[in-house]
């Protein structure tokens, strides 16, 4: 007897509410399986083999095809047309015979009957303005695509191809074997696109003014796709959303353009004796020693001129770059070309800008400074920036990333002004799109399949860079505290994840399947991953786990469970709840705080003791003698009374009373979580004289009750106040229940009447 | 990438028309507001978030040289924004529109906030119809997401260019 009350006065507290709750079932409940949130992600996860290990690093039979190009590609700027011949060199890396190989054709989507352009719905507008009319009704479509002259061996005999859509299949007369080699050709061609008209990732941007072209071009070669040993052949069509998944190798590209064309690619550039003019060339080997400032090659003034008139001679620049996934190029008789020098881990990297006057006065000030700034954050997190170059290329409304060059946005109006928003977009697409030659030009994931493992990654990191860059150049966010970062910051994904259900998607779907692909792929997953690094792991455990991924992955091809397996096993955090989800659901986060009931110690017994017993049907007579210590609702109590027989407790057992807290107020606080997302509990407790505390309860505490913890806190003083996530690092969606005494919130309007008096 | 909506074609034909300045991108077009019943205050707060790239475009098709933040012309721009607001965001009350106030903006970054304010004598309301084709006018991709919330009632809604309306019951 005296065992089972023991039993019933541990648990009193342990469990509060589960007296007199349980009612008897008249049926026997089914079973069920383990839906725990905290249960492994072993149904989920791929099982781990000798191509990728457990613990998510690549394992002892990891292998990947190597692609090697040599291309001759000739721009045809009077009639926008591009040509190109390519060698291919396939490296059979594989365990597997290859009867045939995959190559992307993804000018294609262009094509006038491509499948792409009717994979949305369309309706019909009842009012139109004219100009909307004749784009909708009159005009036809552009006449894209590419169109392919030859596929030879390299004996000059012609190789059987299928085209289905914008995958290519070559079959070979003989299987490459195992480690086997195979070596062909294609000769190409295709019109070039204005992308400024139809928002594609590459194309011209015509200048009405001066008659001229800025040429920025990628996607542009038939490139081979993907094997692997999680895919196979990654020949997923390219709809336009789910971007691009793609083989290392080594590029040897001779490109012919107009003489008086500056040019800019990926790789480095073989022959500038030939292509520039011998001042040009003097500042382009200056620059590689100018580490404090950049040199211009072409400065505004060179780039008018060269505009003002066009060369009818050509010109080829020769580039090589090994170990890159893909290779672009940006060319144009308007370009002004700027260069610093920065060191990297010991390497000499050449932070490059690329802009036509429009940029101007934007571009001169922040383009090299956003590149220097990526190049340093990023390299701290991940590895030194192992190639030669970043440059960065002003493109009307492009946003876009290839290995060491990108195209980016950000333009002043024509009298040279620009609002602080178009700087701050200018500076982040920067970060962001030279951010991408981490990931997922170096730490190649499969874009097609996953867009989050680069842009959720790379987003992440623009977040940490863009922090650094206000913070080394001040003068750059003016009387800002910080980089006024559009993603990242917990509450910022508020609005996407409270939105309605039906039009969410988990970070862990296909990008062309998805309702809103910003917040899906970008916010979504660099806010989870910016949570786990301030709030769930600590910066140092984080810090060190997504190093451990960037290193082990560097020049390799990821999957999510890769990731996902390196941040626990770099950590000893376990984290399945998190990616599961965070990754794997839609689920929102709201805890909040349910009740809070206020108890003293006594020593005569509260109801709330003499309830608990006749439900067992005793008195309190019928307890022992050392029984004598009643914890009774504040309302029963009579206050400051002294308990002798703990008074007694402390002499008889030598307590130093100074070593003892003072209960005099005890509460039992009962957190409810109505969010599908189980979260670290942070809890701010407001004291009587104004002093706070601020606890965070581990995650752990949700484990075997999903909706509804209690928690006991022990006090000298009485809490006034009580808030869930006070600096609000969760992305709690519903803020109504976070406070204790419940808060009545204030719309948007009555805080902005506020603030306007 | 940077995520970019596919705009219409026969927007991007009438924005190259109307300017040639620049239109830098934002990461993805949607709107967010908020509407909130306060039963006791007889009254309707309607917050709204567009950016300010975006609602500059919509307001040069009725004043070509109108710039925002800082604002070209202040009470131009505020008239403007509301006759826009008043074409594109519809609150009705059975077959009634429910007309509102322009109480004030916001500008924060590239972020525009819009508040308004329906006042009625009294607030007995069974259903709502809310439609929000705010920027739809420009973008196919166009998202506008309603978050709802009365004392007892609280639901987000995703519009978009197929589906421009939602009822909302009240009671």
């Amino acid at each position: 007897m005296k065992q089972f009350l023991y039993c019933i006065l541990i648990s009193f507290f342990a469990i509060p509410l589960a007296y007199g709750q349980e009612t008897e079932s008249p049926q026997r409940e089914p079973g069920h399986t383990n839906e725990n949130k905290f249960r492994q992600l072993y149904d989920e996860f791929a099982t781990p083999n000798r191509y990728r290990t457990a613990s998510g690093a690549p394992g002892v039979d990891y292998f990947q095809q190597k692609v090697d190009y040599i291309m001759d590609i000739e721009l045809d700027d009077e009639n926008t047309k591009l040509y190109g011949h390519q060698t291919i060199t396939y490296t059979n890396n594989s365990p597997d015979e290859l009867p045939y190989l995959w190559v992307q054709l993804d000018q294609n989507i262009r094509k006038k009957d491509s499948p792409a352009l009717e994979k949305n719905g369309s309706g019909v507008d009842p009012i139109l303005t004219s100009g909307q009319f004749v784009s909708t009704y009159l005009k036809e479509p552009f006449d894209g695509g590419f169109n392919i002259e030859y596929v030879k061996d390299l004996e000059g005999n012609d190789l059987p191809y299928t085209i289905n859509m914008t995958m290519m299949r070559i079959d070979l007369p003989n299987p490459i074997t195992s480690k086997g080699q195979f070596q062909f050709q294609i000769k190409w061609r295709y019109n070039i696109n204005n992308h400024v008209e139809n928002r594609a990732r590459s194309g011209y941007e015509y200048f009405p003014e001066d008659n001229n072209r800025a040429y920025v071009i990628a996607q542009f070669f038939p490139r081979l796709c993907v094997y692997d040993d999680v895919e196979g052949w990654q020949n997923m069509q390219f709809w336009g959303n789910g971007e691009f998944a793609l083989q290392f190798g080594d590029y040897q590209v001779n490109i012919t353009v107009p003489s008086d064309h500056i040019l800019e690619a990926t790789g480095e550039l073989q022959n500038p004796r030939q292509v520039l003019t011998s001042k040009q060339h003097k500042r382009y080997r200056d620059a590689q020693k100018s580490f404090d400032q950049p040199v211009f090659i072409v400065n505004e003034e060179e780039a008018r001129e060269n505009e003002s008139q066009v060369s009818d001679k050509k010109s080829t620049w020769k580039f090589v770059a090994n170990n890159v996934r893909d290779f672009a190029f940006a060319t144009s008789r308007k370009f002004i070309w700027e260069m610093q020098a920065v060191e990297i881990g010991g390497n000499t990297v050449m932070a490059v800008s690329l802009y036509p006057k429009e940029g101007n006065p934007l571009w001169e000030e922040y383009s090299t400074k956003a590149v220097l700034q990526t190049l340093k954050t990023f390299s701290k997190h991940t590895f030194d920036y192992p190639y030669p170059k970043a440059v960065s290329v002003h493109a009307r409304n492009q946003g876009m990333e290839y290995p060491m060059i990108c195209w980016n946005y950000g333009r002043p109006d024509r009298n040279g002004e620009y609002s602080e928003r178009i700087k701050y977009g200018m500076i982040s697409v920067i970060i962001h799109e030279i951010g991408h030659n981490f990931f997922p030009m170096i730490v190649n994931a499969d874009e097609r399949q996953w867009g989050w493992m680069d842009e959720g990654l790379d987003t992440f990191m623009q977040y940490v860079t863009e922090q650094e860059f206000g913070k080394v150049y001040p003068q750059s966010i003016g009387d800002l505290d910080s980089y006024p970062s559009r993603r990242g910051k917990p509450a910022d994904i508020v609005p996407y994840m409270s939105g309605d259900q039906s039009f969410l998607a988990p970070i862990m779907s296909n990008p062309e399947n998805v309702y809103q692909l910003g917040p899906n792929a970008y916010g979504k997953p660099a806010t989870a991953l910016n949570i786990l690094r301030e709030t769930v792991m600590g910066r140092e455990l984080f810090d060190h786990a997504f190093k451990t991924y960037a290193q082990r992955w560097m020049f390799k091809h990821p999957t999510p469970e890769d990731f996902f397996r390196t941040m626990e096993d770099a950590s000893a955090v376990d984290l399945d709840w998190f990616w599961r989800g965070w990754f794997y659901t839609t689920d929102y986060v709201d805890i909040g705080v349910k009740e809070v009931k206020t108890y003293r110690v006594s020593a005569t017994p509260g109801q709330n003791a003499i309830e608990l017993l006749s439900n067992y049907g005793m008195t309190i007579e019928d307890l022992p003698p050392n029984y004598n210590i009643f914890i009774v609702p504040e309302e029963d109590s009579t206050s400051d009374e002294t308990i002798p027989s703990v008074e007694d407790y402390i002499q008889e057992n030598n307590l130093d009373p100074e070593t003892l807290s003072n209960p005099k107020y005890i509460y039992e606080i009962a957190f409810e979580k109505p969010g599908g997302l189980v979260m670290p509990l942070i809890v701010e407790y407001t004291y009587e004289d104004g002093t706070t505390e601020n606890v965070t309860y581990p995650v752990q505490v949700w484990r075997k009750n999903d909706d509804l913890v209690y928690k006991r806190v022990i006090s000298d003083q009485a809490i006034v106040n009580i808030t869930v996530d006070p600096r609000l690092e969760t992305a709690d969606i519903d803020p109504s229940n976070n406070s204790w005494p419940k808060e009545e919130l204030k719309t948007d309007l009555e805080r902005f009447r506020e603030g306007s008096q | 990438m940077l995520e970019l909506g596919y705009r219409n074609l026969f927007f991007l034909l009438g924005i190259l028309f109307l300017f040639n300045s620049s239109t830098p991108l934002h990461k993805f077009y949607v709107s967010t507001t908020s509407i909130t019943l306060l039963e006791s205050q007889n009254s309707i707060h309607i917050t709204t978030k567009i950016f300010i790239d975006d609602m500059q475009n919509a307001l040069r098709q009725f004043h070509s040289s109108v710039k925002l933040d800082p604002d070209s012309d202040l009470q131009l721009v505020d008239s403007l924004s509301l006759h826009y607001l008043n074409q594109h965001l519809i609150i009705k009350q059975n077959q009634n529109i429910l007309p509102f106030d322009f109480v004030g903006k916001e500008y924060d970054f590239d972020l525009g906030t819009y508040h308004l304010e329906i006042l009625t004598h009294s607030l007995t309301i069974d259903t709502l119809m809310i439609t929000n084709t705010v920027l739809f006018d420009l973008f196919e991709d166009q998202k506008n997401i309603i978050h709802f919330k009365s004392s007892n009632y609280r639901k987000s809604y995703l519009l978009h260019f197929g589906k421009s309306s939602v009822l909302i019951p009240i009671k």
